[in-house]
């Protein structure tokens, strides 16, 4: 009896020691993560609260920007046009970088060239891109009136950008053009990786073209999609560079996303704490997305 | 054995690195490093006098280092409101002009210059210049230059049409009206009376904001009873919006894509001779002379119409940090008074069409014409007091989304009027 009562605390103590250990492995991974990701949530958490500039004006609020943020058009409508933006740029994107993927995949002369030709937009910065796209479609001198002039399509010019009707296409058309080459690359991988006997075996089977898609194709590229999906939804959700340097969110409240609502928000008016209180909403909002789509395309 | 002798290698060539820095830190020792965040540096064609006067200056002290960081305005306003949470990093002096000031002293940036600078100093500004940079009796930043609002124009098309200067608003559109014609006759309209700013930026607000004191409207002013700011629209808000936005909208005197012209683009513009006026400070005289030579001797200028003042003195120019050093605020200080005093030629203002702060400088003869007649005219009849409301930023954010909705076809004047009045109600309410 005594003996097995020594033995316990000495089997803790080992345990303990053991446990120890592992804590001593993990500490610099959690130390950066709390540092870098968990205190600045809490700290935007606790800026939501505060009619703050962040330096010498702090006053409490409470939960006043949350409840804008639900009973003022403001905040909805521009969400709600963040998820529009997001819907169509990633649909753009799968649309296109599946048929390009699709091409590339099949074995012709020149294929590593077309290969690096339809990176190229991924390898531009935002900003040059959108530079770029702003003086194409510019209204007095731009290339893209120009032509069309020259077509016959349109009889004069048109601001493609200074149009409430016309800049959010535009502005998607842009982001869709940039985006693409990354979906294109993951469902290449994706393609490269589906083992060429699966499709001999339902070609024996009978299965057509379409039939291979589906069965074989779709299923092979699942895991690569969940994870392309998500991120080039998160990724198009929050986009910032390219629609602030072509627009600035205008014209009006034509392409005003909420990222760049919320940093005029913050930078411009310096009103952190309603900024603070939107990006929280935003967070869970980008938490969700991601969820949606874990149930939706989860690998049975 | 070859890996050792690579890893002493290494070892070594990483100690010689490292050892310049230390000479370096040694040389920095003996000075006061005086760090300038710039936005002049980063204009052309005058931003190169901004490191030739501090090359001067450091010839003459040997013991101040200037180091300046050319940043543009806008940005300069938004870097600060983030550095000053962290203000280690903070530069010793920044620019700053009158609209951003009132922010930038709320969140206590700003050093009151009134105790480093002596009479003999104070002494030398043109009247009313000091009054300009001055917020809740704090001398906020040191004048370089004034450039009030005033409306240029062409003085050869006005000759042309047989038009007068105009002193009204209506008057104005009926000039812009006659200067706006498909010069070439293709068909399509190629010349515009108006260059109007019309992009949702800081450059375009202001100037809409200058246009609305014109007509009376202050949008907002300090009541003292409630010790607060309330809107101050006047009454006749809505038609003087609707006149601003109906320049596009339905008078088409202004160019293509107006939501797109900046600034930058205006100025552009109005060189070019797409457009015949442009409300600007008198800086846009420097570029129309450099883009196009020409045109000197055709451009005048005259004061904003309406029956109000129509801009403030806008004075720009350097503040002091509050969280800099007292060797680094008292070595600032002498470069700015060198900065204002050692160019007899006044090259930084004379490129860029600046007006200088100082009595001399207002002597100055490229200032004497027709071109800068309409800003000194401006002066003389007296500008509206600086407004120190440190949300002038928001207030400005929400006038620009007001007219842009509708220069864009999204709303109407009446809806973007009512929901310019919301968010003005919530922005005081936040700043109150």
């Amino acid at each position: 009896m005594a003996a097995a009562t020594k033995e316990k605390p000495a089997t803790s103590r080992k345990l303990r020691r053991y446990q120890l250990g592992g804590y001593r492995f993990i500490s610099p991974a959690v130390i950066m993560m709390v540092a870098l990701i968990i205190y600045p949530m809490i700290y935007g958490v606790y800026l939501s609260f505060y009619n703050t500039n962040l330096v010498n004006k702090w006053k409490f609020v409470g939960l006043k920007y949350y409840l804008q943020a639900f009973t003022q058009s403001e905040f909805y409508t521009s969400v709600l046009l963040t998820f529009l933006f997001m819907i169509l740029v990633v649909a753009g994107h799968f649309i296109i970088g599946f048929i390009l993927a699709s091409v590339l995949n099949k074995k012709f002369v020149g294929r590593t060239i077309f290969r690096v030709i339809f990176m190229l937009p991924w390898l531009f910065p935002e900003t040059v891109i959108a530079l770029l796209f702003t003086w194409i479609m510019n209204p007095m001198y731009g290339v893209l009136n120009s032509i069309l002039k020259s077509l016959g399509i349109i009889s004069s010019n048109i601001s493609w950008l200074g149009s409430a009707q016309l800049a959010f296409p535009s502005v998607v058309a842009v982001c869709i053009w940039k985006g693409y080459p990354l979906v294109m690359t993951m469902i290449l991988s994706g393609l490269q990786g589906i083992s060429s006997d699966l499709y001999e075996a339902a070609r024996i089977d009978g299965a057509n073209k379409w039939k291979q898609f589906l069965n074989v194709t779709v299923p092979g590229l699942k895991p690569v999609l969940t994870t392309t999906i998500i991120l080039d939804s998160v990724w198009w959700f929050k986009q910032y560079t390219l629609v602030y340097t072509m627009t600035g969110g205008g014209p009006g409240t034509a392409t005003d996303l909420i990222s760049l609502n919320i940093y005029g928000t913050a930078f411009n008016d310096l009103r952190f704490g309603k900024a603070a209180a939107w990006g929280i909403i935003v967070f869970v909002i980008c938490y969700l997305i991601s969820k949606v789509y874990r149930m939706v395309l989860k690998d049975e | 054995m070859l890996k050792k002798s690579l890893a002493v290698a290494l070892a070594s060539v990483m100690a010689v690195s490292v050892l310049p820095m230390g000479v370096m830190a040694a040389d920095n020792g003996d000075k006061v490093n005086v760090t300038i965040m710039c936005a002049y540096a980063s204009e052309d064609p005058h931003g190169q006098y901004v490191y030739q006067y501090a090359d001067d200056f450091m010839k003459e002290n040997p013991n101040i280092n200037i180091e300046v960081q050319a940043i543009s305005s806008n940005d300069i306003y938004t870097k600060l409101a983030a550095m000053v949470t962290s203000p280690d990093d903070l530069p010793t002096m920044f620019f700053t002009s009158v609209d951003q000031a009132p922010t930038l002293y709320d969140l206590g940036l700003m050093e009151d210059l009134s105790g480093y600078l002596d009479e003999e100093t104070l002494s030398m500004f043109a009247e009313g210049i000091t009054e300009a940079c001055t917020l809740d009796g704090s001398l906020a930043f040191y004048p370089i230059d004034v450039q009030p609002s005033a409306m240029l124009y062409r003085t050869d098309r006005f000759k042309e049409a047989g038009l007068e200067v105009p002193t009204t608003w209506d008057e104005f559109l009926e000039c812009a009206k006659a200067l706006t014609k498909d010069s070439d006759g293709d068909g399509e309209v190629d010349q515009w009376g108006f260059s109007m700013v019309g992009s949702n930026n800081s450059s375009g607000q202001s100037r809409f904001m200058s246009y609305l004191w014109s007509t009376g409207c202050n949008m907002i002013s300090y009541d003292e009873d409630e010790e607060a700011w309330v809107p101050d629209l006047g009454d006749n808000f809505n038609d003087s919006f609707a006149f601003w936005t109906d320049m596009n909208n339905e008078y088409k005197v202004v160019p293509t894509g107006i939501t797109e012209v900046d600034y930058a683009t205006a100025a552009n513009y109005f060189a070019m001779g797409y457009t015949s006026m442009m409300l600007s400070g008198s800086n846009a005289i420097g570029v129309a002379y450099a883009s196009n030579p020409d045109l000197k001797g055709n451009i005048g200028s005259f004061p904003i119409p309406g029956g109000h003042p129509g801009t403030m003195l806008n004075a720009e120019g350097y503040a002091l940090c509050s969280y800099a050093s007292d060797e680094e605020k008292a070595a600032a200080v002498d470069f700015l008074k060198f900065f204002s005093t050692h160019d007899k030629d006044l090259k930084f203002w004379q490129s860029s069409g600046k007006i200088p702060s100082t009595i001399e400088g207002q002597k100055a003869e490229y200032i004497t014409g027709d071109d800068y007649k309409g800003y000194l005219d401006t002066i003389k009849a007296g500008c509206i007091p600086p407004m120190n409301f440190a949300g002038i930023s928001g207030l400005k954010s929400i006038l620009g989304d007001a007219y842009s909705a509708v220069f864009s076809g999204e709303k109407t004047n009446d809806a973007a009027v009512e929901d310019f009045k919301a968010a003005l109600d919530e922005l005081l309410e936040d700043y109150n």
